[in-house]
């Protein structure tokens, strides 16, 4: 803090301590916090009808009530002390009905894991989940498989100005909207788009593929979408690598698929580890990529989450459910963390 | 014949030339060095005999057999790079052994050969450390190690001492020589660094401009350079430019402004020719009153003397010749005789002066 003080002076400081505890607790903890309070609650529909019939009781004795004070006044010796004491019932019970009114709208919370079972009781919900997670896995493996030849190739094999010139090519696309770049995979793979117009013409198919009702759409739309996320990485930790240590290991006997899998991969340990992390959070949580090339089956979790919060309007369970893939997220860093024995300050690298 | 042949080796990168018809052989269990200056392309020999580049003519014959298109996996060399190029990510003992674990030998094999490696090496126990907890000179010998490990009939070193300091560089040359001794393999050794060329090497080939300016042993490229690049960039060497007045009998006539000497012809030069002669500082002698017969003589002014401790370097004006000229005298104690301005007379002897032919520039 004295160091801090002394090095930047009071404003920067102030600036530094005051902006990152407004982003660690407005938007990092306070926000997550509130989600898991959402999740862990659930409105008490048993509660909410209970209320209602004990409210409609009151009501029948209120009316009850008021005939009976009716009664009383058309006698013709009316008994004031009972007409009395109905008028004060009549009272007390007329203010407790306005009190259940006034919270009548109001939800009955009730805590509880409910919330979280549903994904295991929802057998649809549940499939979806695990499809997510699954293609997620796959995407990150096609975008893995297809961006370490590209990545090798950019660091051990062309010029510094060439590799700038590939970055570019390989950035350019990234300038239009993602949704937009989307629907172009849209307009590619629909049933009577480019690609099967191509294919069709080519005469290696007499009828349309339907690329889009299936997998394939979704995953090329996400491995084209999230290849970028895989390169760089992987091309920050191989440009580092003395080449000399291949030669060497050439030298030494070494055949090709010996080097990559003794001298190249390891190095790159940590640069696939922060390549195969984003692409796969990236995946897991899309929204759009699936909405546009997912056609009726390619539903994606993200997609159930969207619609507990906007068209079910429970937000309860949303939350839950979001709850549910950042943990998954987690699991998935930790667990590649471990696999490629990356600790965070070889990511921070 | 040799076990390695260079067979008009040229290797063109574009227009540039960094190894000009180059042929060559050495000997096997011979200690070979490649001595010049940085970009004279003796790197780019080194890569090309390890099969790392491809000569754009010529070829390569080890043992016998033509190298052309054989990878330098397949070679049986073994290189040691600049840098080293250990693997950081391995122990000094898989380091070592990688070349073994290639050729799929057994764990126990490996760990063993590692350990009779570390054990010349003399890093004995070393084998589960990592690389990075080694020195400077210890990674030295584990390159070294990793490179003798797969049994090379020859090995090159890429100026594998260039990293260290000067006290550890002393000591890895005559610790490189008896491992050298040791194993009897051929060592192909770069440098630009004469004292290790010279100290470590059966035999020294001196580079300029992708060419082979002279081969022979230390003593021989001292002694009796053929070149005058080799005359003056190897060791310390006085020239006076002049035209050449009669050449007969091995010995030659120069005219120079500083006088006409005497001196050996190295190069067949004929009467007429631009030349030079070179003469070591430590043969010209500061000659007495007396008149010495057959001896070159010139006279100059001191101009600043270094006092060395055993031996004194005495600077004279340049005058009548090039540059500045330089007389290498053993401390005899009576040094404290020359003064700055003084006028003396020096002395050398024909037979250690070489005459040569010299039109050109001279480094």
């Amino acid at each position: 803090m004295k160091d801090m003080l002394l090095r930047y002076g009071r404003f920067i400081t102030a600036y530094i301590l005051i902006s990152c505890t407004v982003w660690i607790v407005g938007l990092v903890i306070v926000p997550q916090l509130m989600m898991v309070d959402y999740s862990l609650w659930y409105r008490d529909e048993t509660a909410v009808q209970k209320r209602l019939e004990k409210m409609n009781v009151l009501e029948d004795r209120l009316l009850m009530i008021d005939s009976d004070i009716a009664a009383e006044k058309y006698l013709d010796h009316p008994d004031q002390a009972k007409i009395d004491s109905l008028d004060a019932e009549y009272e007390s019970l007329s203010a407790e009905i306005s009190k259940m009114e006034a919270s009548e709208t109001s939800a009955v919370k009730k805590y509880g894991m409910k919330n979280y079972m549903t994904l295991f009781s929802n057998t649809l919900h549940r499939s979806v989940f695990l499809k997510s997670i699954w293609s997620s896995v796959v995407i990150t493996l096609l975008a893995f498989a297809i961006c370490y030849p590209v990545a090798c190739y950019l660091a051990f094999s062309v010029k510094k100005q060439t590799a700038a010139l590939l970055f570019l090519g390989l950035v350019i696309p990234y300038w239009v909207n993602e949704i937009l770049r989307t629907f172009a995979w849209l307009i590619i793979l629909s049933y009577k788009g480019v690609l099967n117009t191509l294919l069709m013409k080519a005469g290696f198919i007499s009828q349309p593929i339907d690329f889009l009702n299936g997998n394939v759409g979704v995953l090329a739309g996400m491995a084209y979408a999230y290849v970028l996320f895989m390169v760089f990485p992987m091309y920050n930790t191989l440009s580092t690598l003395d080449k000399n240590q291949i030669e060497a290991a050439r030298d030494l006997g070494a055949s090709w698929i010996r080097i990559h899998r003794r001298i190249i991969i390891p190095y790159a340990k940590p640069g696939i580890a922060v390549g195969s992390i984003m692409t796969f959070m990236l995946a897991a949580g899309t929204y759009a990529v699936p909405a546009i090339l997912g056609g009726t089956s390619g539903i994606w979790f993200t997609q159930i989450i969207y619609s507990w919060f906007f068209d079910g309007g429970n937000w309860n369970q949303g939350s839950a459910y979001a709850f549910i893939l950042l943990l998954l997220c987690v699991v998935f860093i930790a667990f590649m963390m471990r696999l490629f024995r990356v600790k965070m300050e070889d990511m921070a690298k | 014949m040799g076990q390695v042949i260079l067979d008009k080796v040229s290797m063109k990168f574009g227009d540039f030339t960094a190894v000009d018809n180059v042929s060559l052989e050495i000997e096997s269990g011979e200690f070979f060095s490649f001595l010049g200056p940085s970009g004279c392309g003796k790197t780019t020999i080194l890569r090309i005999i390890s099969g790392f580049n491809r000569p754009t003519s010529g070829t390569v014959y080890i043992s016998g057999s033509s190298m052309e298109g054989i990878g330098p996996n397949k070679r049986p060399t073994a290189l040691i790079f600049q840098n080293l190029a250990l693997f950081p990510l391995m122990s000094v003992a898989d380091n070592i052994a990688f070349g073994l674990e290639v050729k799929n030998i057994g764990r126990n094999d490996r760990r063993k050969k590692a350990d009779e490696l570390l054990e010349l090496i003399a890093l004995t126990g070393y084998g589960d450390k990592n690389i990075n907890e080694l020195s400077g000179g210890q990674k030295q010998r584990v390159a070294i190690a990793r490179a003798l490990a797969v049994e090379p009939q020859v090995l090159l070193l890429d100026e594998p001492l260039s990293a260290l300091d000067l006290k550890l560089r002393q000591h890895m040359r005559s610790e490189l020589r008896d491992i050298q001794k040791k194993t009897g393999v051929t060592f192909i050794y770069i440098t630009h660094d004469q004292g290790e060329a010279m100290t470590m090497s059966d035999r020294v080939a001196v580079m300029s401009a992708g060419k082979i300016e002279q081969t022979g042993t230390p003593e021989e490229i001292y002694n009796h350079p053929s070149t005058p690049f080799t005359a003056s960039f190897v060791g310390e060497n006085n020239l006076f430019r002049g035209r050449v007045i009669s050449a007969s009998d091995g010995m030659s006539v120069i005219d120079t402004p500083c006088g006409r000497f005497t001196g050996v012809n190295t190069d067949g030069h004929k009467q007429g020719d631009e030349a030079a002669i070179f003469i070591r500082p430590e043969r010209m002698t500061v000659a007495d009153s007396t008149e010495e017969n057959g001896q070159n003589i010139f006279s100059s002014t001191v101009s600043r003397m270094e006092f060395e401790g055993s031996f004194v370097n005495l600077f004279l004006k340049k005058a009548c010749a090039d540059r500045e000229i330089s007389v290498n005298m053993m401390n005899s104690g009576e040094t404290g005789r020359f003064r700055q301005g003084q006028q003396i007379r020096i002395a050398f002897s024909p037979e250690h002066s070489r005459v040569m032919k010299a039109d050109g520039k001279i480094s």
